[in-house]
Parts: structure tokens; C-alpha cells; sequence
């Protein structure tokens, strides 16, 4: 039975020695996350949001933790004092101003449908984990927006069971955002398509893929959309385990920059040679001379037909999100941002 | 062990310059500083203070084989290099543990100005020539082991291509390692002047030994403008080695670095070769195959900073892993503010051959200039039953079936091999997968 008082322990002792980014110590990595922003927010007292307590133990017996995985984590699971188990289909995970906002939603999905969560460093620094359990047999969508001014470190673990599949778009817009999206694909025929989209500002997105059941599915494409001053990291490895079998996965890492700094970093690890198919690939989404002037020759100007493009380049990334209003300011601030 | 000491004894042998020196006992320093890389595989049971880190063989630089030791030249006879020399090179450097024992290039070109030396004496005789490169294109402090390097190294060659010289031979520089638990840090530095084209190609060999020895070489090269260097390197290292080499090129205006790096033994063997392309219109093409053919680890791949505009670089990596074989590409491509038009280009694919073995692809890209193009691509691919089966049923048993799907995997790169090179290397790997080998 695992107690929340124990893992709290755990972290607590941990916390003092643990740092950031434990994993590869290459300072060009460590520099992805303004990590100095955070370690500022641990000061401040710390805020809980709105949710009532729960114990779901049922819950977290079925899943594992590493509560000093990281300083983050540790710093999360430390403070914790309860987690909150979702049973909507949209979650708002808002912060506090002067506070730290600690969050840790447990969300068990047990039929199909379509779940929003909006996470927003509006206010104030925040942190936020959310565990997605995806029970045999379902298929569910996930719209994730992350947006905030304010540092904001968002871990969302998805545990897949057999035949279980989750479909996820993510729009990231943030100053200082550290998004880690990890796939657990354990059951037999289980699936993932991630489609997500970071768009200007500064934001490090990690997107893992654990493969490790058999005949499992995982399509995982990122696009980095950046200008003037942005700073813009999508890395993530997607793994195949020893035990899977049969596996097709594809990590599609894309960026288009008209300035600032642009960081693609897909990566595969393949340890059998029971594989379908695995590959992945970093690509320049950028308008070249050839289909400017295709979009010319039907009458567009200049700018109208950068705008179009960029419009559906977006689109396509952000998924089911596209067409809701803070993306479509976004495609908007970007498309104005293109330099002639 | 004490690494300052070792530094300055290697140093006083040779009668080094103060500036050598200095940089010699910073580089110690750094070594001392620096961590541990904590993301490299293979290298547990490793310990720098269970090395003798310097073994002078005691023998003088040689211009001729007969000059050398009757052992050490039947040793050079046995892997052919007289034979090489004479049909194939326009020069040979070849270094025997921690010294260089032999250097010579053909008359004719050194009376063109083109200078092939032992590093160390080149220290002397060209000091300025070499001051102005040395260290300067591979710095210390790039990483725990490059600092190692600088602190001790011995040993290696000098090229000096003077401006518009084309060298139609290759010229060939060759490493043995002759005991066990030896370290070995050997430094070569090849400068191209303007308008200049040279083949330099490097090799490599130890004996099996029941403990581990350490390789820890560096590789220079300096492209002028409108230069062209190809640099080739067939490490068949025994596979009780540890190789890490340290290779970086610096391209002007114009000039063009073509490096071809080929990695089939060593126990653990680590090597990402990188270029800068500093002037405009530079390129590079990186070519780079690794085998990891029983409980080995390969982590090799490819660096590329494009500095300047109209820039090019595309790096084709082609990765095999058998027999618990473990694989790892890791690359980056660094397009700069400024580098206007910038083009990059990776490829990188990976063949598994069995259930026990593993391939790892670590690309990292950042991408600075809004005109940049830049693409990578890569694919695990799989030998399966089918193409096993089909090829049996020609004739073929499972390890010749193996070592054909090999060839054929990096039949792009071999076409990049001098001919008598590529065959050398396919006779190697078919020896591998028939257990001749190691």
C-alpha cells in the first residue's frame, strides 16, 4: 500500500540533494529550463488551489513514483498534501500570486471521450502533476493548453493499458515552461498520437515514450514556432523496451524560426530488433522560395500567403486545438512576427 | 599517478618549448577539474590511475625501415605498411605507443614545402606554424578527457600542406599499441593551406591483451581557404580497447573537409569528429560507420557548427549492432546567428541484427538563423527471419547471410573508402562475422 505520508518522507529527504536535471550533465541541456526561476519560486509559500483531498490509494497502488526523480519532483512531492482525483472533463489548474502553486491531479479514464485541461501560470508560479490511467480498452483525447507568464513545470504521466489508446494535443505559450509528457505504452496494442505545438516565448517541452507491451503504437510530433528573442527546446526520447514486440513508432521533431533559438532533440532508443518500424526525424517547417511562389501565382501577396501558411502549418500541430481563440491569437503573433 | 608529473617528465624528454609546456600543465589542471561524463556507457570497471601513461619504446624517428628495430619493422611488415607506402601513399607516419618511429613523404613533395613530422620534432623545427594551430582548433577544455590529452600527449605527426599543393596520394598515419594497461595520446595536426587538397588517412591496431589499454588521441585539422582535406580513419582497434579520439576541423572561406570515419573494433570506442565551418561557403560531408559486433559499445556520431553563411554539411551515419552489440549515434548541428542560408542535413539509420542488441539515436540540433535549412532523418531497421531465410536458401550460412546484410548496409559508405581501403575493411568484417576476429 503506498501511503502519501511515505512518499512525502522520501521527497523531503531527497529534496536537499537533488538537482534539477540529475539525467545528463551537459550544461547545454541543463540551460533548456531557466531552472534558477524555480529554485526562486521554492521560496515562496506554498498554495494548494481549490481541490478537497483525497486518498485514493486504490489509485496510486496501480501506478509508480520516483518522488526525488528530479529537484522538481521532489520539491512537489515534499509539499504535497493531497492529490486530487479527476473526475471532469475539463480541468483548470490555475496559480496564486506570491504563492508556489502545488497541483497533483490523478485522472482515471474509464471511457471515451475528450478531456480538457487548461494549465495556467496567470498569476504566479506553479507546479503541477498529473497521472492519466487509460483503462483497457479506451480511447481517449486530450487538449492541453499550458499558457502563463509566470515559471510553470508541468509533468503529465499517461499509463496505457491493453488496447487503450490516448490522442493528446498540446499548445504550449508560456515565459518559462517546462512541459514532460511521459508514455507508458505497457498493454498490448496500446497507443498514443501526440501533436503539439510551442509557440514563441521560452519553453522546454520533453516528450518520453516507454515502449513495452506488444504491437504498440506511438506517433509523437512537436513543432517549435519561434522569433525575435524565443527560446524553444523540444527533446524526448522514444524508447522500445526489450519485452516489446512488433512496435511502430515514428518521433517527428519540427521547427520554424524566424528568430531566436530553436533546439530539436529526438531521440530513439531501440533495444530489440522486434520492431516494425521505428524512425523519427527534426524537419524545417519554413516557407521556402518554391511554395511562396506557388501561393504568389494564385494571387496572394506576399504576406497573405506567409500567414496562410503558417496558419495551416500550425493547425496541423495543434490539433484539435486550432481553433480555439488563444491559438488563434497565437498563429496571429507569429504570422506578424515573420520577417519580409 | 600523478598526471602534472607525467606531463612534465613526457615534456623534459623532448625538450619542449615554455608555451608547450604551459599548456601541457593547465590541461592537468583541467583534468583535475573537470567531472566525469556521467552519460557514457561501457566504462564501469575504467580507471585512468591503473595506466602506464607514458612508454617510450626508445627507439629514434626513422626515415627509412631499415633504420628501424628488427621487431618493430617485422611488426609493420606483418600489416603491409612498407607495401602500402610504396604502392599507395604519398607519406607515412607510424607511432609505436607513446612515440612516433617512423615518418617519411615522397622527395618530390617535400621539395614542394610539404612537411610530414613527428609532432614533436615539428615542435621544434616549425614552432611558430604549429603555435599558431595547436590546440587552438580542439581546445582543453572541451571535456575531462580532451584536458587528459593535452596534458600528456605524445607522439603523432605534423602535416603541413603549403598553398595550391595537391597531393594526388594519400597520406597515411598508423597507431600500435603494444601492452596492456597502456595509455596512449597521440596528436595529430594537419594544416591545408589556401587552395591546397590532401587525403590524410589514419589507422590503427593492438594486439589482444587479457586487461583493457586506453586510447586518447586528438585529431587537428585546419582547412584554409578553398582547401580540401579528406580525413579517413579505419579504427580496428582489438576489442580490448578503449578509443576515445578527439577530432575537430576548423573550415575557411571556400574550403571543404570530407571526413569518413569507420569504427570496427575497441571494447568501447568514442568519437563524434566535428567540423567548424567558419568561412563563408565552407562544407563538410561526415560519413560514419560503426560496428558493435559482441558485448561492445560504440557511441560515435557527428558535430557541426555552421558560423558562417552559405554554409553546407551533411552527415550520413550508418550504425550495426550484434551479438549484444550496443549502438549509439549522437549528434548536433549548431547553425549560428548570421549564418545566412546555412543548409544541414543528417541521416542516420541503424540495422539491429538480434534480439540482444541495441541501437541508440541522440540528434540534437539548434537552429539559430531564421534562413537556415536544416533536416535530420533516421530508421532502426531489423535483419529478419525473411531476409535470413532468403539468403540461406542461397547458399549462405547465418553469419556469412549476416556479414553480406552488412556490407550491404554500408555499401554507401564504402564507396567513399580509397579501393584498396574498402577491401582491406570488407575482409575485416567478413572475418568479424566468421569469428576470425577479436
Amino acid at each position: 500500500m503506498i501511503r502519501l505520508d511515505d512518499i512525502r518522507k522520501r521527497a523531503q529527504a531527497a529534496l536537499p540533494n537533488t538537482a534539477f536535471q540529475p539525467h545528463g550533465d551537459s550544461p547545454t541541456i541543463k540551460s533548456y529550463t531557466d531552472w534558477s526561476a524555480f529554485e526562486k519560486a521554492m521560496s515562496l509559500p506554498v498554495s494548494y488551489g481549490v481541490f478537497s483531498g483525497v486518498n485514493p490509494t486504490d489509485v496510486l497502488a496501480s501506478i509508480s513514483f520516483d518522488p526525488a526523480a528530479n529537484r522538481m519532483l521532489a520539491h512537489h512531492f515534499a509539499n504535497i498534501i493531497s492529490f486530487f482525483l479527476a473526475d471532469s472533463d475539463h480541468i483548470t489548474l490555475s496559480s496564486e500570486k506570491d504563492h508556489f502553486a502545488l497541483q497533483h491531479v490523478l485522472l482515471c479514464v474509464r471511457n471515451d471521450g475528450t478531456i480538457r485541461i487548461d494549465d495556467l501560470a496567470e498569476s504566479g508560479p506553479k507546479s503541477a502533476t498529473i497521472d492519466v490511467l487509460v483503462h483497457p480498452g479506451v480511447s481517449s483525447s486530450l487538449l492541453l493548453r499550458v499558457s502563463g507568464d509566470f515559471p510553470q513545470h508541468l509533468h503529465i504521466r499517461y499509463h496505457l493499458g491493453d488496447s487503450s489508446s490516448v490522442d493528446v494535443s498540446s499548445v504550449v505559450i508560456g515565459k518559462n515552461a517546462h512541459v514532460h509528457h511521459e508514455f507508458f505504452l505497457n498493454g498490448s496494442g496500446a497507443s498514443v498520437r501526440y501533436r503539439g505545438a510551442s509557440i514563441r516565448g521560452r519553453s522546454d517541452v520533453v516528450t518520453d515514450a516507454f515502449v513495452r507491451g506488444s504491437d504498440n503504437f506511438a506517433r509523437v510530433s512537436h513543432a517549435l514556432f519561434s522569433a525575435k528573442s524565443d527560446f524553444l527546446v523540444h527533446r524526448g526520447v522514444i524508447r522500445v523496451e526489450r519485452q516489446s514486440s512488433g512496435a511502430n513508432v515514428d518521433m517527428d521533431s519540427a521547427f520554424y524560426t524566424v528568430g531566436g533559438l530553436a533546439v530539436n532533440v529526438p531521440m530513439l532508443e531501440v533495444l530489440t530488433s522486434d520492431v516494425s518500424r521505428a524512425s523519427h526525424r527534426a524537419r524545417d517547417l519554413a516557407l521556402d522560395s518554391e511554395r511562396l511562389f506557388y501561393l504568389q501565382t494564385r494571387g496572394l501577396s506576399l504576406s497573405s500567403a506567409e500567414e496562410l501558411y503558417v496558419s495551416s502549418i500550425m493547425r496541423s500541430f495543434a490539433g484539435d486545438l486550432a481553433t480555439r481563440d488563444f491559438v488563434k491569437d497565437a498563429i496571429r503573433s507569429f504570422a506578424e512576427s515573420l520577417q519580409r | 599517478m600523478n598526471v602534472k608529473a607525467v606531463a612534465r617528465q613526457i615534456a623534459e624528454e623532448h625538450g619542449e618549448p615554455d608555451w608547450m609546456l604551459r599548456i601541457r600543465l593547465q590541461a592537468a589542471e583541467l583534468y583535475e577539474r573537470l567531472k566525469e561524463p556521467k552519460w557514457l556507457r561501457g566504462l564501469d570497471d575504467f580507471n585512468v590511475e591503473d595506466l602506464i601513461l607514458y612508454r617510450n619504446p626508445g627507439v629514434r624517428p626513422a626515415t627509412s625501415w631499415d633504420e628501424l628495430p628488427e621487431d618493430i619493422r617485422k611488426l609493420y611488415e606483418r600489416l603491409n605498411l612498407p607495401d602500402y607506402e610504396k604502392e599507395y601513399l604519398a607519406g607515412l607516419s607510424t607511432s609505436f605507443d607513446s612515440e612516433t618511429v617512423y615518418s617519411k613523404v615522397l622527395d618530390p613533395l617535400r621539395e614542394k614545402g610539404v612537411i610530414l613530422e613527428p609532432i614533436h620534432e615539428a615542435v621544434k623545427k616549425y614552432p611558430d606554424l604549429v603555435r599558431k594551430y595547436f590546440s587552438r582548433i580542439y581546445p582543453p577544455a572541451d571535456h575531462k578527457y580532451a584536458a587528459l590529452h593535452y596534458a600528456l600527449w605524445s607522439g603523432g605527426v605534423f602535416l603541413y600542406v603549403p598553398p595550391g599543393v595537391k597531393l594526388d596520394l594519400p597520406i597515411e598515419a598508423f597507431f600500435y599499441i603494444s601492452t596492456e594497461l597502456e595509455g596512449q595520446f597521440e596528436h595529430s595536426l594537419i594544416v591545408a593551406d589556401k587552395g591546397s587538397e590532401v587525403h590524410f588517412i589514419e589507422g590503427c591496431s593492438a594486439p589482444m591483451f587479457r586487461e583493457f589499454s586506453f586510447h586518447d588521441g586528438a585529431v587537428e585539422v585546419y582547412a584554409a581557404e578553398n582547401a580540401y582535406v579528406k580525413f579517413t580513419t579505419v579504427q580496428n582497434w582489438s576489442k580490448n580497447i578503449i578509443n576515445f579520439n578527439n577530432k575537430r576541423a576548423i573550415a575557411e572561406k571556400g574550403a571543404f573537409v570530407e571526413w569518413v570515419e569507420g569504427s570496427i573494433g575497441a571494447k568501447v570506442s568514442v568519437v563524434y569528429p566535428s567540423v567548424i565551418l567558419r568561412g563563408e561557403g565552407a562544407g563538410t560531408t561526415m560519413n560514419v560507420f560503426s560496428l558493435s559486433h559482441g558485448p561492445y559499445v560504440k557511441d560515435g556520431g557527428a558535430k557541426i557548427f555552421h558560423v558562417a553563411p552559405n554554409t553546407r554539411s551533411t552527415v550520413t551515419s550508418k550504425g550495426i549492432s550484434a551479438d549484444g552489440g550496443i549502438n549509439i549515434y549522437r549528434g548536433l548541428v549548431r547553425i549560428l546567428s548570421g549564418a545566412r542560408n546555412a543548409r544541414s542535413h543528417v541521416s542516420c539509420d541503424s540495422l539491429l541484427l538480434d534480439d540482444r542488441s541495441e541501437a541508440s539515436t541522440y540528434p540534437h540540433s539548434q537552429i539559430d538563423e531564421p534562413s537556415a535549412v536544416f533536416t535530420h532523418e533516421a530508421t532502426t531497421l531489423r535483419f529478419s527471419e525473411d531476409q535470413l531465410f532468403y539468403l540461406q536458401s542461397r547458399g549462405l550460412d547465418e553469419e556469412e547471410a549476416k556479414g553480406l546484410a552488412v556490407l550491404g548496409f554500408i555499401q554507401d559508405i564504402l564507396r567513399d573508402l580509397p579501393l584498396e581501403y574498402a577491401s582491406v575493411l570488407r575482409e575485416v568484417l567478413n572475418a568479424d562475422f566468421s569469428g576470425g576476429v577479436g
